[in-house]
């Protein structure tokens, strides 16, 4: 696209790549099956079991993975509807894991992974939070950096309540049957103090107006629209937020094909004119392939995958990624593509599979793949994969 | 773009109800009954005609709703056209029967408007948290909800004496739990709605999101339970009132009035229906008070749901 | 072209008399299938073509009535003069189907092997044991492992994609002419959808049964379709065999949908947008259907509805000005690949 200048390019990237605004750090989310009279925990299903990536400013990262693989439950975890398991959610250089705990846990938590490292003697810090929060430790002591990671706790919550939000998939479900559109899109400014309630009227108006619905219908409930236009609205409540970053989890899934690329469209030029963030979820490759500029691919709570888009469509090298693209029907009759016809159902996330979780489906096995369980690693710059043999298949 | 047409939901909520006859018949029985309370004082005069006071006009009752004894026959006397419904114990049925269409108002208001607060403020808060606060409230229902209620209530009544006042606390106290159960059930249902996450998301306080998100859709079916509790909570206070425990003797309501006729209630030996007037229009108005609110009920239940195209 | 078809479809109008007024959810629709070949339907939701297969089946709601005129020709008899004796012994033998969601089809409450069972009772003159092996067979010939196992376990045991076999286990096992297959994996995962297509080739293959494929994503008709019906309104807008349906679209709305979606195969820039929304049954605009979105209508599409009218052998087209499309086509390389 821009190949006129190539060192200005690559610095352009570079600095860019300085800019991580999230961090997800080996992120888990298991949850209890309870059974039995007692209700006692009989197994977990562990819908999310190590996931880790970030997410650049201003970029949009596809997370994409076959149903139940743990997409929606990484988006609430990261969203803290969930409580995370373990791991770690780091906005834009701090860490926020603990923010939705009550302050005693909160403490625990800050002692367990930070000052019981730190008070260590021969301690090393392992990345930049690390540096930062023994910086703080070394000056100002073991009360400094408590003060510093969890004091004044609610007003951080309400900060990463405004920088990260959410736009649903399901456009009947997601705003409330109850509620005047306007009201709707009012609700979360007016609790954060962002505009005052004289101000409401306009400032709806100018959100709705910039996706694409006709002011004056600010007064109508949600069931007076269509999909699409519901959809919009959820997107001009996110909006209205001035967030960093805007999870989208299959925002266009339900929408009918001829709509859904009116949306897609209009969530690329908001992208544009407000310099957003998105975490796209989605199980549709083939609009991941469109709309992201990094992709990473989940199978069974891992990430099996990671690297640019024109990388990984270039050169799949996960054999999952492999029979994913080639099971994605194309619209073109002519189109000749490798057929790879995965065997079997996707294993239940309660008893995942040996070694690597991808190998009772995988083509290309060998002993060692139900044995050991391949890590995620740097096969080629930028490209993560994780699998003994890449690009076997 | 184009857009749907706004269609205007109160007219399509009236046309709905007018094209349902039950609904219509509940209305207008609930209208009549509604327009018999308010007006009782000129329907059925509150005076004692056995008494005058100093201008010569029958006298004034100081509570109205102590019907007044005209007579000293306690045997029932038939329909007449002085006293329409006919007499027991002295006192003019139709009297009792128009002034209890208050005592059954005030009665069903009360205690469902009451217990239903009790039962979504129990509900909602076990719902919303779950955990082991739901575990708690929800066992705490079950034990109230596993006490037969007559029972209860006689016992309650035994402990704080009888009265109106009395049955009407039992029934609040052994009362709330159908309410507290399917508004729960409801909020377990809304709570993973993708609206509600989304106002957590946005940072909405917990009493805000129950206010404003989740009471709104899912109070009305518990309103319309409530509905058509009305009906069923004056049956009940009338139990009791038979029983003895509820209102005091010539009390203008239709379960003591009941109670009166248990002696008459089998007629002279050989014809049964002798004094059928006795039961026959204080339980009339019962049950058509039951059948209104049922009616009533049911057809909010048809007409108010949005999403119900 | 000398061939008679297998089932044609004439005029067909379906419409619901609802309260809120008349929803023509069919209306005209024309179509041949051909002995063992697949046509695809494709068309957004809402746009008739699940009443279309209902129509064929004759399965409507009571609300719902073919209209005077309508024709449905299958194997020489027109399926709307057959009583319901008669269409019975059609359904489930010569034209079966199988639906969207597996679980709503199957019963909850038998096995799969029992429902398998008695589709084959009811149409076979065999005893239950042979009827019990004949499930089993077909179990495995949808290659759902374990066929011995499975044929006693409910529905819900089973996973999606291994319920969508047992209901193409259940439809095939009369081995009827014709299957309609109503979104059979729009529920599934693409992985799953790869296994579900390809068993269904194969069995096409061994059976030479017809199939008319129903579904909203125009990658599985392009995939596996011979020839495609274009569905938009009731109305059919564009048929044509696989080849000339994409490459060569001549309807607007052929040609929009196709340049709407994200797709593997080529670099996109930007997603075309077909402006305005799917309009609701009760309030089609006035002449053509897609005229209050068309960008390529002109006053006649508002007052006149355009005929599907052949354009080339075999290419039927329903619009007044599809040479604009055609001319697109020469003059740029959007609208299909390369
Ligand atoms: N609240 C929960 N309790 C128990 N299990 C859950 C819960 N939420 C999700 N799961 C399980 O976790 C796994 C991952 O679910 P998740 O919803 O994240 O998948 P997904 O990738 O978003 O799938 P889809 O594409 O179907 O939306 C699934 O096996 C699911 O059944
Ligand atoms: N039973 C019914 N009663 C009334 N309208 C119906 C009924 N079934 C379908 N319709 C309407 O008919 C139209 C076509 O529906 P359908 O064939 O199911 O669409 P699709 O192409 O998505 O399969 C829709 O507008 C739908 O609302
Ligand atoms: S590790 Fe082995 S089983 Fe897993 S994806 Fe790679 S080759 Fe396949
Ligand atoms: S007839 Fe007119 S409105 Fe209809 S598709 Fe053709 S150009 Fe568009
Ligand atoms: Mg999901
Ligand atoms: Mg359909």
């Amino acid at each position: 696209m821009m190949n006129t200048n190539s060192t200005i390019n690559r610095t352009f990237s570079e600095q860019k790549k300085q800019e991580v605004l999230l961090r997800i750090d080996n992120l888990v989310k298991y949850f209890p099956i309870r059974a039995g009279v007692f209700k006692r925990i009989v197994a977990w299903v562990k819908a999310v079991d190590g996931v880790s990536f970030e997410v650049y400013k201003g970029e949009t990262v596809g997370l994409v993975g076959e149903s139940g693989c743990g997409k929606t439950t990484v988006g609430m975890t990261l969203l803290r509807l969930y409580e995370p398991t373990s791991g770690r959610i780091i906005v834009d250089g701090e860490d926020t894991t603990h923010y939705f705990l009550p302050k005693w846990k909160a403490k625990r938590y800050v002692e367990k992974v930070y000052l019981s490292r730190f008070k260590n003697n021969n301690f090393q810090p392992v990345d930049e939070l690390d540096r930062k929060y023994f910086e703080i430790f070394k000056n100002n002591g073991e009360e400094g950096l408590l003060e510093y990671l969890i004091g004044d706790l609610e007003e951080k919550r309400l900060k990463f309540r405004r920088d990260i939000q959410i736009v649903f998939q399901d456009p009947y479900s997601s705003l409330n049957p109850r509620m005047r559109v306007k009201n709707i899109l009012a609700e979360g400014p007016l609790a954060h103090g962002l505009f005052r309630k004289s101000e409401a009227l306009d400032r709806v108006g100018r959100a709705l107006e910039e996706v694409g619905i006709h002011p004056t219908h600010m007064y109508r409930f949600p069931h007076e629209f269509s999909g699409g236009q519901r959809q919009r609205i959820g997107i001009a409540r996110a909006l209205l937020m001035n967030p960093k970053l805007i999870i989208a989890d299959e925002a266009v899934a339900a929408l009918d094909v001829s709509i859904r690329s009116q949306v897609i469209n209009l969530m690329m030029d908001l992208q544009k004119e407000h310099n957003l963030t998105y975490l796209f979820i989605s199980h549709d490759l083939s609009l991941i392939k469109y709309i992201s500029s990094r992709v990473v691919v989940m199978y069974l709570g891992k990430v099996v995958e990671t690297a640019k888009k024109k990388d990984l469509f270039e050169e799949p090298l996960h054999p999952y990624t492999k029979a994913l693209m080639s099971a994605i029907p194309v619209p073109n009759p002519e189109y000749k593509k490798q057929r790879i016809i995965l065997q079997g159902d996707v294993p239940s996330p309660v008893n995942p599979p040996k070694g690597c979780y991808f190998h009772p489906r995988c083509p290309v096995a060998k002993p060692i793949c139900s044995q050991e369980r391949p890590e995620l690693r740097e096969v080629k710059p930028e490209h993560y994969v994780a699998c003994h043999f890449p690009g076997s298949l | 773009m184009s857009e749907p047409k706004p269609r205007s939901e109160f007219r399509r909520m009236m046309r709905k109800l007018l094209r349902n006859p039950s609904a219509i018949l509940g209305f207008s029985l609930l209208a009549f009954f509604v327009l018999v309370a308010i007006f009782a004082p000129y329907i059925a005069e509150p005076v004692n005609p056995q008494m005058l006071d100093e201008n010569g006009k029958p006298m004034r009752l100081d509570n109205p709703y102590i019907m007044p004894v005209i007579t000293w026959s306690s045997e029932p006397i038939p329909p007449s056209k002085e006293h329409p419904f006919g007499m027991i114990q002295g006192r003019d049925i139709f009297y009792g029967v128009v002034w209890g269409t208050r005592t059954a108002f005030y009665i069903g208001l009360t205690v469902t408007l009451i217990s239903t607060a009790v039962g979504i403020v129990i509900g909602s808060i076990s719902g919303y948290y779950g955990g082991w606060i739901d575990e708690i409230l929800m066992r705490i229902t079950d034990v109230f909800l596993s006490i037969p209620f007559l029972l209860a209530a006689m016992v309650l009544t035994t402990i704080l004496g009888n009265g109106l006042d009395k049955v009407m606390i039992a029934m609040v106290v052994f009362g709330w739990m159908g309410a507290a159960r399917l508004i729960r059930a409801n909020i377990l249902q809304v709570k993973e709605e993708q609206f509600v996450l989304a106002a957590k998301a946005l940072g909405i306080k917990d009493f805000f999101i129950i206010l404003r998100h989740i009471l709104p859709n899912t109070i009305f079916p518990v309103l319309i339970q409530a509905s058509m509790r009305m009906g069923s909570l004056v049956i009940t206070a009338a139990g009791l009132s038979f029983l003895g425990l509820g209102a005091p003797l010539g009390y203008a309501d239709w379960g003591s009035m009941l109670n009166f006729t248990r002696n008459w209630i089998l007629g002279t030996s050989g014809s049964s229906m002798t004094y059928w007037y006795a039961v026959f229009y204080p339980g009339m108005a019962m049950v058509l008070f039951v059948l209104a609110w049922n009616l009533v009920g049911d057809a909010l239940r048809d007409v108010f749901d949005p999403r119900l195209k | 072209m000398e061939k008679t078809p297998l089932l044609s479809v004439r005029n067909l109008r379906t419409y619901f008399y609802t309260e809120d007024g008349i929803v023509k959810a069919v209306d005209g629709v024309d179509f041949d299938v051909y002995e063992g070949e697949t046509l695809g339907i494709v068309g957004e939701s809402g746009s008739g073509k699940s009443v279309t297969s209902l129509s064929i089946m004759r399965l409507l709601d009571p609300k719902g009535k073919i209209e005077e005129g309508s024709e449905i020709i299958f194997n020489g008899k027109n399926l709307l003069s057959l009583s319901e004796d008669e269409m019975r012994r059609i359904r489930g033998n010569e034209i079966a189907m199988i639906f969207q969601e597996p679980m709503v089809a199957l019963n909850p409450v038998f096995t799969i092997g029992e429902q398998i069972m008695e589709a084959i009772l009811l149409h076979q003159d065999v005893d239950r044991k042979t009827a019990r092996h004949m499930a089993i067979e077909m179990l495995k010939k949808v290659g759902i492992p374990e066929p011995e196992k499975r044929v006693d376990e409910y529905p819900h045991e089973l996973s999606g994609g291994m319920r969508q076999r047992a209901m193409i286990a259940m439809a095939l096992s009369c081995r009827p002419k014709l299957l309609i297959a109503d979104e059979p994996t729009t529920a599934l995962d693409v992985t799953i959808q790869a296994q579900i297509l390809e068993l269904m080739k194969e069995l096409q293959k061994e059976y030479g049964m017809a199939i008319i494929l129903i579904t909203h994503d125009v990658g599985v008709i392009a995939e596996n379709a011979d020839r495609v019906v274009v569905m938009y309104g009731g109305k059919v807008m564009e048929s044509a065999d696989v080849y000339t349906v994409f490459k060569k679209p001549k309807h607007p709305y052929t040609w929009g949908l196709l340049n709407a979606i994200p797709r593997l195969d080529i670099e996109q820039e930007r997603l075309y947008s077909i402006p305005g929304m799917v309009p609701d049954p009760l309030h089609f605009p006035p002449g053509c259907r897609f005229s209050n979105r068309c960008e390529f209508k002109e006053n006649r599409c508002e007052i006149e509805m355009p005929d599907l009218a052949q354009v080339e052998p075999g290419h039927m087209v329903r619009c007044f000005y599809y040479k604009k499309v055609e001319n697109i086509h020469n003059s740029s390389k959007v609208g299909g690949a390369k």
